[in-house]
């Protein structure tokens, strides 16, 4: 980048082209007050409170980059009293008394009001009443307290590609809305949580951390979603000597770039499914409970005769003490290897022009990868093509749909596609040889669960055996029932079912933030998910009873 | 997105037609299109919306954004009926204007413009795709083809009628 020199405060600096006056008083360590402004996002300019003086003229530092002679002045008395004034309108055109709005403390409105020495509203407040949307199950608007700096627009369509969020009417009216004025319980919101995540007021929040407490009462802990295998880097305010977690926040500055989804903002706040709360062996009379030496004893009793299924959501750690008990007789209970290996990864997947989506819903699963595709359709600099017979909520951002028995007509059809990235979950082996032909084409592989390529590493192959023993540990229990019909079945698990009672013997496992472990993400790179959590019931820790089964086998 | 309730008919035709020719541009300008689909249909109601929303890949919310901002655009119908005179190129050489200045005469407004007692919206469009009918009107949703200025004018005077009989 080129350097060029203007003045700053009186100073001659050296500076680089193309940014903005503001990043470059950043990097001086100089300060100057913003409220609209958000990197990662585009700057827009409408809060007006981050404006300086150049050569007599106020421009705001957030949008204006830097030109050559320059000469900027930060806080002049002129530029102190328009920062006032504006800070003062701000106050008075909505309702903000802090003391009664959840974000009290962490607002950055309030922030300013403090850096300013506000005392006192010069102007009349603007009475006017919006009503509040609480429709939604995660998320309350209100509207009475925005400043409209469009910090959630633009989070919702630049960042996460979703476009739900907009704003409605003029000037002093102007609100936020969704899609066309609808709650927003209504809309086509996809609950990815992010525009709650960089609303600086009280206008947007969450829900569940209502009177939870502030972010002063929190402890941060940078961990990662397991939900799915993109991973996405996650920062955890978890209430400081407590057990339980306020919020969770996008990591910025990780490949997810801020975005989550549904699952991974808000599925561990709102737990749904019921956990096994402790381990319980199968007599005559039903259950009993087991402790730790009984678990070890029986497991030793039937490990001679036994196989030992595992699925996609243990992590490496794990599956490695697995095999070191259990040798070759661990299988995958479910298909894990991808029909055709990827040659892309997330970043190319952030560049592509072209993609071919094959029969999933990436709003659904795997969202933040379907947050990099639709912000580049919408941004008119990609283009979508759906292969699904079934429902998909991406069907109407798509350029073009067809079923998914149109594969081969449907690629026929479509000349001019700039190497396009296939994106696949499972193919059927006619779909793989159709797309293995083209040589342009780029392929990248969602793996079934979270460290299905984990399974892969350590060898671990689907295969159904029979054997007089099973030993199941994972979460997805789906594929068990038909096979453990006639032998004695141990099941390591986080989750209490219905079907569960079928079964033998039962160990709760830890789950979610209460694990800590690695696991290959799509990409294939290694993630470090770190512990936040500790369980609430009498759950073991898997690795803690394999270490203890080697060392009993080894005596 | 939202799936759009699209009840298919010629406005739509119309509509898709304007668009198609828009998308052909590298930034298809969403103004523009609104324009048109105003020009159609007389107002902007959610299912127009959404179906521009569609085809050119523009948020729903964006869309809402622009109406409301300017005060051109309605997204209520402005009069009971809106009548709708094709100008399109066999409407015209068939004599469409001729039908637009006499009922124009006898509604007493102009193009865009709405009767006092609110009955009538007098409007325009560029070919419902039913040339063969030319010139051809529709009012709200019902086309009228074969028109001559008098056969025109009576079909209102046709629609004054039943309206007074409800009424009365
Ligand atoms: S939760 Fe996500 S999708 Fe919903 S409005 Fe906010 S940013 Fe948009
Ligand atoms: S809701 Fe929050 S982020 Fe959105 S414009 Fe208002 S204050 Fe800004
Ligand atoms: S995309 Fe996957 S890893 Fe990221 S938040 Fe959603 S479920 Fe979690
Ligand atoms: S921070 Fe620059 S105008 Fe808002
Ligand atoms: S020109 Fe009038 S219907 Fe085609």
């Amino acid at each position: 980048m080129e350097k060029i020199k203007i003045k700053i405060n009186g100073q001659e600096v050296e500076v680089e082209q193309g940014k903005t006056i503001l990043q470059v008083a950043k990097e001086l360590n100089l300060h100057i007050p913003t409220l609209c402004n958000f990197e990662p996002l585009l700057p827009q300019g409408s809060c007006r409170i981050c404006l300086v003086e150049d050569r007599g003229k106020f421009v705001t530092s957030c949008t204006t980059q830097v030109a050559p002679n320059m000469d900027v002045k930060l806080d002049t008395p002129d530029v102190i009293a328009s920062r006032n004034l504006i800070l003062q309108l701000l106050f008075t055109e909505r309702n903000h008394y802090c003391m009664y709005c959840e974000a009290s403390g962490d607002c950055e409105l309030q922030k300013l009001g403090y850096e300013f020495g506000l005392d006192h509203f010069e102007f009349e407040t603007y009475e006017r009443k919006f009503t509040v949307d609480n429709s939604h199950n995660y998320i309350v608007i209100d509207p009475n307290r925005c400043v409209l700096c469009r910090r959630c627009v633009r989070a919702c369509s630049q960042l996460a590609g979703h476009n739900v969020l907009g704003e409605m009417n003029r000037g002093i009216d102007t609100t936020i809305i969704a899609d066309m004025n609808v709650p927003l319980g209504e809309s086509s919101c996809t609950s990815c949580g992010l525009c709650v995540q960089v609303c600086p007021t009280g206008a947007i929040t969450d829900k569940r951390s209502y009177y939870f407490g502030k972010d002063i009462q929190t402890e941060e802990i940078y961990s990662n979603c397991d939900q799915c295998p993109v991973g996405c880097g996650v920062k955890i305010y978890k209430k400081k000597g407590s057990n339980f977690i306020v919020k969770i926040y996008g990591d910025f500055d990780k490949e997810n770039e801020g975005i989550l989804c549904k699952l991974g903002r808000y599925a561990a706040l709102f737990e749904e499914k019921s956990r096994l709360t402790s381990a319980k062996i199968k007599d005559d009379f039903g259950f009993k409970k087991i402790d730790f030496d009984g678990i070890i004893k029986t497991i030793n009793e039937k490990m001679e005769d036994s196989v030992v299924y595992v699925d996609g959501s243990l992590f490496n750690e794990e599956l490695s003490l697995i095999k070191k008990v259990f040798k070759d007789r661990v299988f995958s209970l479910y298909e894990n290897e991808p029909p055709i290996e990827s040659n892309v990864s997330i970043d190319d997947i952030k560049s592509a022009k072209d993609y071919i989506v094959i029969g999933v819903d990436l709003n659904r699963e795997y969202g933040v990868i379907g947050s990099f595709i639709k912000r580049k359709i919408f941004s008119k600099n990609g283009r979508l093509i759906l292969f699904d017979s079934n429902y998909n909520s991406l069907k109407n951002v798509a350029n073009y749909v067809f079923g998914i028995d149109e594969l081969e007509s449907g690629l026929e059809k479509l000349k001019d596609l700039d190497s396009p990235i296939i994106i696949y979950k499972n193919l059927s082996e006619k779909e793989t040889e159709i797309l293995s032909k083209n040589k342009n084409f780029r392929f990248f592989y969602l793996p079934f669960e979270t460290n299905s390529i984990g399974l892969l590493k350590e060898n671990i192959k689907h295969k159904i055996e029979k054997s007089k023993n099973i030993i199941f540990i994972g979460k997805n229990l789906q594929g068990l029932k038909d096979i453990a019909k006639e032998s004695f079945t141990i099941v390591f698990t986080p989750y209490e079912t219905d079907e569960i009672n079928k079964f033998d013997l039962l160990i709760p496992i830890n789950d979610g933030f209460e694990r800590e472990g690695s696991f290959y993400n799509v990409d294939g790179k290694v993630i470090n998910k770190a512990k936040v959590l500790d369980s609430k019931f009498e759950t073991f820790d898997l690795k803690a009873i394999l270490e203890e089964l080697i060392k009993v086998k080894s005596l | 997105m939202q799936k759009c309730d699209i009840k298919e008919n010629p406005q739509y035709d119309a509509l898709r037609l304007s668009l198609r020719i828009l998308k052909k541009e590298e930034k298809p300008s969403l103004i523009e299109a609104l324009h048109r689909a105003q020009e159609i249909f007389g107002y902007l109601p959610e299912e127009v919306l959404c179906f521009i929303s569609n085809e050119l890949k523009v948020p729903l919310s964006k869309i809402y954004g622009v109406v409301t901002f300017y005060h051109f655009f309605r997204t209520e119908p402005a009069a009971k009926y809106l009548i709708n005179i094709c100008l399109g190129t066999a409407c015209f050489v068939k004599g469409s204007e001729k039908v637009l200045k006499a009922l124009s005469e006898d509604l007493n407004i102009k193009v865009g413009e709405t009767t006092a007692d609110k009955l009538f919206t007098l409007s325009t469009a560029r070919c419902f795709g039913c040339c063969g009918l030319a010139p051809v009107m529709m009012i709200n949703k019902d086309v009228y083809g074969n028109l001559s200025p008098d056969k025109a004018k009576s079909i209102i005077e046709e629609y004054r009628r039943k309206e007074n009989q409800t009424n009365g």
